[in-house]
């Protein structure tokens, strides 16, 4: 016992020192807290290149490390989007329902160990959450145009302008923690930087998506697709639980 | 030095500020009533409240709960929702090993505390995060459904 004390509480320290290490890139790649700059629309938007930098972001909102709390009621976890242990709740807040809030497992800071519950350090305190209830900003299920429209719109996106919309992504501090996971999570496809750009370019190109397409305010077509998405991808999950439950480097929350 | 209160007394502990509060209880103060079990915040055996809301010693730095009240197994008995609790795991004979005992009824406290009237199927989520390799679940369900009468 004594010598996983020491062992651990010197992990811990070694994952803060990384941190703080961590820190100033996370910050350059922010434009730097208090400095972020919104990118203007250009008069003159090219709507191709806009639609091609929202197919460029639309890879990264669809990874785990972000679909896995953009759903419609219970948040997923891991690299396969699998169902929450424990089966926690979304509450009103976004910080889950007592007993079990976030803030039970999900600590100030990623543990060093593989399959720990990831943390979040929000003015010294547990700041893990998802969005709020009245404001779900669901995309599990959606993809290419639907998608689109339902990040762009502010119903649908947290009451965002496209500068409120860029300044989310860019500096909040939940959002770059989906660059740094901690150990044994996968990381979204794109690095912060090459996130950041598309998001500018998009923005400054208007930020245009299929005029055609509905805006979605459930997740899927109705609320009821949207659990038909979700069960299709338990099912998904449950057949190749054999094959994931073999990785090396499956993670867990 | 970082000062909280530790079951309804003031504590000051001289440790740096990423130290899990499991160790500061178990090496720092000397209460060893919180366990150490998986160590990643997944088994639920290292369970205390912060403020009345449960938090996994393990990961929870020190420095989180500077100014806050933090309460073990030690002194979940002082009220009257902690020693139902307890009177009812004796009443149900629910331990077996024990290793996990603290963290579940610190777990069914918290539960009974922010719902005083648990459907089973509350109790089954809530209690989910305490595992128990003896398998005492049953026992357990049980309890926390007598707890709940008891304070009713």
């Amino acid at each position: 016992m004594a010598s996983r004390t020491r062992t651990s509480s010197s992990g811990l320290r070694r994952c803060i020192a990384m941190s703080a290490m961590a820190l100033p890139i996370a910050a350059v790649a922010a434009g730097g807290a208090g400095t972020f700059q919104p990118t203007q629309v250009s008069v003159t938007p090219d709507r191709s290149a806009g639609l091609q930098a929202f197919a460029q972001i639309e890879r990264v909102l669809l990874h785990p490390r972000c679909v896995n709390c953009h759903v419609p009621e219970a948040p997923l976890q891991g690299d396969f989007k699998r169902m929450h242990y424990p089966p926690v709740q979304r509450g009103v807040d976004g910080k889950g329902v007592a007993p079990l809030n976030c803030a039970t497992c999900h600590s100030t800071q990623n543990s060093p160990l593989a399959h720990a519950p990831p943390g979040l350090d929000t003015n010294g305190q547990p700041g893990w959450h998802m969005p709020p209830a009245k404001m779900k900003m669901s995309w599990f299920g959606l993809s290419g145009p639907a998608l689109c429209k339902v990040v762009r719109e502010p119903k649908t996106n947290g009451g965002r302008t496209l500068a409120m919309l860029q300044e989310h992504m860019a500096t909040d501090h939940l959002v770059a923690w989906g660059w740094q996971p901690g150990p044994s999570r996968e990381l979204p496809p794109l690095t912060k930087a090459a996130f950041d750009e598309p998001v500018s370019m998009g923005i400054r190109n208007g930020a245009p998506c299929d005029t055609r397409e509905p805006l979605r305010t459930s997740a899927g077509r109705t609320r009821a697709a949207a659990n038909e998405d979700f069960l299709t991808n338990l099912r998904v999950v449950a057949e190749s639980t054999t094959v994931v439950s073999g990785a090396p480097n499956g993670s867990q929350p | 030095m970082i000062s909280f209160r530790l079951n309804g007394k003031p504590q000051d502990v001289d440790v740096p500020g990423d130290t899990p509060v499991l160790w500061v209880l178990r090496d720092t103060v000397g209460l060893t009533g919180t366990k150490f079990g998986c160590g990643i915040a997944v088994c639920g055996a290292c369970t205390v409240h912060v403020d009345g809301r449960q938090r996994r010693a393990c990961v929870t730095p020190v420095s989180s709960i500077a100014g806050r009240e933090l309460t073990t197994i030690e002194a979940i008995g002082d009220d009257k929702v902690g020693r139902a609790v307890q009177d009812a795991w004796v009443r149900h004979d629910v331990v077996q090993c024990g290793y996990c005992q603290s963290g579940q009824v610190m777990a069914a406290v918290a539960l009974l505390k922010a719902n005083k009237r648990p459907t089973d199927a509350d109790i089954d989520r809530a209690m989910s995060a305490n595992l128990c390799r003896c398998g005492t679940y049953a026992r357990i369900h049980a309890a926390v459904k007598d707890a709940a009468k008891a304070i009713a």
